[in-house]
């Protein structure tokens, strides 16, 4: 019997190591139970998921309405691309796949739109880490394949950018985790060929 | 693109690569705990690849690496959870590759230890992730049970086995239910393993 394991959630960065200035700070109550993080967003450490993840999903809509009727506010713009992946961490830690995909979705075309005039390297920053998360998104539903594409597109994206600033360790950490998960997905996928 | 799957090389090259900047980032900050928790994950995946490829010995010994950073991480904050529960997944981890050594008396304090910190540190109001660790610790349990009852001395032992594994199964299976997934954090269907698992136990009692 194949037995399967742990690793439930990746673990977020430290606040003092994020760069300032690029995380708002008019977050709501519920917003704060997540450390604001730069691009991406650890998983909670609280340990308390339950409603969390719909209340996420209110504030992120408020917060695209707000943006969309102020286009030119690059701090709301800055916010709702963090709140992206608030909501997608907060919906995979429920198990909510499909709706942490479909935020991730949303994401990846906001930040992709080039009007929405974010630094390049900033958009790169948050591209790789929605790549990120939609492979860890598509490793827990069993899609091996499909996150390890994503998991190396993201290292793709990251990889420049870390090799652009080799004395800042977070683009160097987030790269070294897009490597552990290829690493493994081609142990699970071979581990599932098995069975 | 299986086909570009499965290449054990490549994910060994993949980890050691990870391992590499990791260890350095955590040399260079050694009181942040989030590169600790990525330095753990470095270890776990070696393991992983590891575990996959068959070598059970070299992927334990990365396991109980893993598990001595979490060990130290949960006992350095106690209000660290995560940490607590990786600790429990690792303790999972390593006693199911010594199940799958057929090495079961060394296998079951492991998950009982793990089983004892997944309960501890959460509840079934957490949903998912209470199903799905308490769950596999239980399924687990059952596992060593089944595999002790199989080379019982007797068959009264082997009866009393039998009954324990059942009744791990069965509490796996109220567990696991408590959420309507049925996938564990690896997006393998745990639900339908814990389901076998009890009838094979129940058939092997009748």
């Amino acid at each position: 019997m194949a037995t399967r394991r742990r690793r439930v959630r990746a673990a977020g960065w430290d606040r003092r190591n994020q760069r300032p200035g690029t995380s708002g700070d008019s977050r709501s109550r519920v917003s704060r139970q997540l450390v604001p993080r730069q691009g991406y967003v650890g998983a909670a450490n609280l340990d308390d998921f339950s409603g969390s993840a719909e209340s996420y999903a209110k504030a992120l809509a408020i917060r695209e309405k707000l943006t969309a009727a102020n286009p030119d506010d690059l701090k709301l713009r800055t916010d709702l691309a963090d709140e992206y992946f608030r909501v997608a961490t907060a919906f995979e830690n429920v198990g909510n796949f499909a709706a942490d995909l479909n935020i991730l979705k949303r994401a990846q075309a906001f930040v992709s739109d080039p009007s929405n005039s974010m630094e390049d390297r900033q958009r790169k920053f948050r591209l790789a880490g929605i790549y990120y998360y939609t492979a860890r998104a598509q490793e827990k539903t069993g899609d091996f394949s499909g996150a390890l594409g994503n998991y190396q597109q993201a290292a793709s994206a990251l990889a420049p950018l870390a090799a652009d600033a080799p004395a800042e360790p977070i683009p160097r950490a987030y790269l070294a985790e897009h490597y552990i998960g290829m690493a493994r997905c081609w142990a699970d996928s071979a581990d599932l060929m098995k069975r | 693109m299986l086909g570009r799957l499965g290449r054990f090389d490549e994910a060994i090259a993949s980890a050691a690569k990870a391992h590499d900047m990791l260890q350095q980032l955590s040399a260079a900050a050694p009181t942040n705990a989030t590169l600790r928790h990525y330095l753990a994950e470095s270890y776990d995946a070696y393991a992983d690849v590891y575990a996959s490829k068959g070598d059970l010995e070299r992927s334990s010994r990365f396991l109980r690496e893993t598990r001595a950073i979490y060990q130290q991480l949960a006992a350095a904050d106690p209000s660290d959870k995560m940490s607590r529960a990786n600790l429990a997944w690792s303790d999972l981890a390593i006693a199911e590759n010594l199940l799958r050594q057929n090495k079961v008396e060394d296998a079951m304090p492991l998950i009982r230890e793990g089983l004892a910190l997944f309960e501890k540190k959460s509840n079934p109001s957490k949903g998912y992730w209470f199903a799905v660790e308490v769950g596999q610790s239980y399924l687990d349990l059952g596992r060593a049970w089944a595999m002790l009852a199989q080379s019982a001395p007797s068959s009264r032992n082997r009866t009393q086995f039998w009954q324990n594994a059942v009744a791990s199964d069965q509490n796996a299976l109220a567990i696991r239910t408590l959420d309507p997934t049925a996938l564990d954090a690896n997006g393998h269907d745990q639900l339908s393993d814990i389901r076998r698992q009890l009838v094979e136990a129940e058939a092997a009692l009748r």
